[in-house]
């Protein structure tokens, strides 16, 4: 589904590189985790997946479902299927909750060939997905996130994701922020949705998260590069070991 | 162009004002003697004053000699006897005052019945009928004497809107005002209104000014209302009469003990726009709750000065005023708010936020708060800025397109003060109105 060549990325306002070369190859159904540690480019491979400007692809490609995903604008991105987890979902003040989905679900429907959903089967979708990471249902009738504790914003992505029924998720970091209760939540939210035509691309510093959402590939990203990839037993040496046993193992074997 | 023949331009509107007036006075009929003195009285203010300049303070941002051309009609034109009314004023459950260039027609309009004791008629007919009432309150809060274009208008008091709510009685359906102006050359009009809400009176009025008529007039607007002890009205205004047309409309509120009065001014399209709001809450218990919109595109120049006078303690009042500005657009908010010194126990609020949605728009966002009391609690907050790119990042990541998400963060904006008005029908149209012009920008 998902076909990352050698991606180089850098900050379009000073030229900074980011990504130095990234391979990725995810298939429908699989869920990869991304680790590393802080300033190794993780959210920066997420934004520029997704679409965010200010990144500037200095060389390499992504494809996703043999197209080219660098080439299309975020909203595209979105309608073809594709979904970002934010880890800092912004407010939206005066934009509720209800409007703003359902005008987002029925774009996305539509471009699927889809009709509109009519209203009482929105106002059923959107109770069901609710339950799903046990939003609070009178936080639909509010403004976007606005007023949301951290972990009522992580599970209103989680709640987006359900709702936009997406063929490649992408979780920017979801578990920063969150208590083992939330943490819970979210992930079996994200369990619930996992499905053969569905992908997971979950972004982590910490092993944690992996226990209850358990990748079927795991990478690590340092500095730019995926340095190692591996089952989700590299992320328990990882915990054991931290980041610095890999950048050791790395040094080693350059010098 | 040199600021000589500037001059020379204005000076001959200035004239022509003069001898409009003789005209106007000769044709009154001895309508005169039912405001004896007055019309001379403002017409001297007038003269002392004179338009204004960039030196004047109150009109710093706002070159209004621009708009004072020498083409402008002063003499009135004929009637007009074919009007459309626009969806909002042809609903059911309503009552419509409309007039016709300044000139009110009962024949188009739908009046409360006569056992209501409700008076809805022109001021002409009010000064015949219920002469006392007019004199009474006509021109006892409306400033000639410091404000020149209210100077200008009182000189030539004639046509207007006469609207009575007597003490205790309700007005059972919302009262829609509209004045269609279909003048064929660019004329100033000048309409003089008189609101008055008796004592535990309640009541909507909806003045709503479109461009169905079709023109581009400069109406130079006075209105006094009067809120009465324990009373309850709403007002709305709207303004939509389309990118030919100037308005300098001066409101002047006056309220009495524990009353509560609304209002939510709209501008949705024009060339010059200038609001000049007073709010006097004379008394204790009173509530004055302002709100505006104003949506500012190319070539528009809308400047909102408003001015709360809480002269007495024990009320509140709260001002949310909101701009959006596109194209070369300039826009002025002026929020005043005086608590004087015997004042206290005041709550005063005042919010004023802006959207600039390109480079060559200019805001000039000004709060004068004027406190001399010592236990109030007063505030005012301004913020002027583009749209947030997260959130149309956010709202592009679920499939909007830019211009859909941009949209929605911009009507999302607008709704705040737009869900301030209790009609569904006038919120509609005012919704449909604020997607036609921001999707055509």
């Amino acid at each position: 589904m998902l076909q990352i060549n050698n991606l180089h990325v850098s900050i379009e306002e000073d030229g900074t590189k980011i990504l130095g070369g990234v391979n990725l190859s995810v298939k429908a159904g699989e869920v990869h985790a991304i680790m590393g540690p802080n300033g190794s480019g993780k959210s920066t491979l997420a934004s520029v997946l997704a679409g965010r400007d200010g990144y500037e692809i200095t060389d390499g490609s992504v494809e996703y479902d043999g197209q080219d995903l660098l080439a299309m604008d975020p909203d595209e991105r979105a309608r073809e299927g594709l979904f970002l987890a934010f880890q800092y979902p912004v407010e939206l003040p005066g934009v509720s909750m209800t409007n703003f989905l359902r005008q987002s679900v029925n774009s996305i429907r539509k471009h699927r060939g889809q009709e509109d959903l009519s209203a009482v089967d929105f106002l059923k979708v959107m109770k069901e997905c609710a339950e799903l990471v046990q939003l609070d249902p009178s936080l639909k009738q509010r403004s976007v996130n606005e007023g949301f504790s951290g972990g009522e914003k992580k599970r209103n992505e989680i709640f987006q994701l359900a709702m936009l029924e997406p063929r490649l998720a992408i979780l920017d970091e979801t578990d920063s922020g969150l208590d083992i209760d939330a943490l819970r939540i979210v992930a079996d939210g994200v369990n619930q949705l996992r499905t053969e035509d569905r992908a997971f691309i979950v972004i982590t510093h910490y092993q944690r998260l992996l226990e209850y959402i358990v990748p079927d590939f795991v990478h690590v990203l340092i500095d730019g590069v995926i340095v190692r990839s591996g089952d989700k037993s590299l992320a328990l040496e990882l915990e054991d070991h931290g980041y610095d046993w890999l950048k050791e193992e790395l040094s080693e074997s350059t010098t | 162009m040199p600021e000589g023949n500037n001059y020379k331009q204005t000076a001959s509107l200035e004239d022509r004002v003069l001898t409009g007036h003789k005209v106007f006075m000769a044709s009154l009929n001895g309508y005169e003697s039912f405001l004896p003195g007055l019309r001379s009285d403002a017409l001297k203010s007038f003269q002392s004053l004179g338009f204004p300049d960039r030196k004047n303070e109150a009109w710093k941002y706002t070159p209004v000699k621009k708009w004072l051309t020498d083409s402008l009609r002063i003499e009135r034109a004929a009637d007009q006897h074919e009007v459309e009314l626009p969806v909002v004023l042809n609903q059911d459950r309503q009552y419509l005052a409309v007039s016709v260039n300044g000139v009110f027609r009962p024949d188009l309009s739908k009046l409360p019945k006569d056992d209501s004791n409700i008076v809805v008629c022109s001021l002409e007919d009010a000064l015949k009928n219920h002469a006392d009432v007019v004199q009474s309150h006509i021109a006892k809060q409306a400033d000639y004497k410091s404000e020149v274009f209210t100077a200008l208008n009182t000189a030539f008091i004639g046509e207007g809107l006469f609207v009575w709510i007597p003490d205790g009685v309700s007005l059972d359906l919302p009262l829609y005002i509209t004045d269609i102006c279909a003048e064929p050359q660019r004329s100033l009009i000048q309409p003089r209104n008189l609101f008055i809400m008796g004592a535990q009176a309640s009541g909507t009025l909806i003045e709503w000014y479109d461009d169905s008529g079709q023109s581009s007039c400069l109406e130079n607007a006075v209105t006094e209302i009067f809120v009465g002890p324990s009373s309850r009205m709403n007002h709305v205004h709207v303004f939509d009469r389309g990118g030919s047309a100037d308005l300098i409309n001066s409101l002047f509120v006056y309220q009495e003990k524990d009353s509560y009065f609304a209002t939510n001014h709209l501008t949705l399209s024009g060339s010059l726009v200038r609001h000049n709001l007073n709010f006097l809450p004379d008394a204790e218990g009173c509530e004055t709750h302002l709100f505006g919109l104003v949506l500012a595109g190319s070539d528009m120049h809308v400047d909102i000065h408003s001015f709360v006078d809480h002269a007495k303690p024990n009320s509140f009042s709260n001002e949310l005023y909101k701009y959006i500005l596109d194209g070369n657009s300039v826009c002025v908010f002026n929020g005043k708010v005086m608590v004087r010194q015997d004042a206290q126990l005041i709550n005063a609020y005042q919010t004023n936020r802006n959207i600039l949605l390109s480079d060559s728009a200019h805001m000039y966002s000004k709060p004068e708060l004027e406190i001399y009391a010592d236990d109030v609690k007063c505030s005012h907050g301004a913020t002027t800025g583009k749209l947030d790119d997260e959130a149309i990042f956010y709202l592009r990541s679920r499939g909007l397109r830019e211009n859909e998400a941009r949209l929605l963060l911009l009507e999302s904006f607008a709704r705040e003060v737009i869900d301030k008005i209790g009609e569904e029908g006038v919120r509609d149209c005012v919704i449909d109105r604020l997607r036609t012009v921001l999707n055509s920008q």
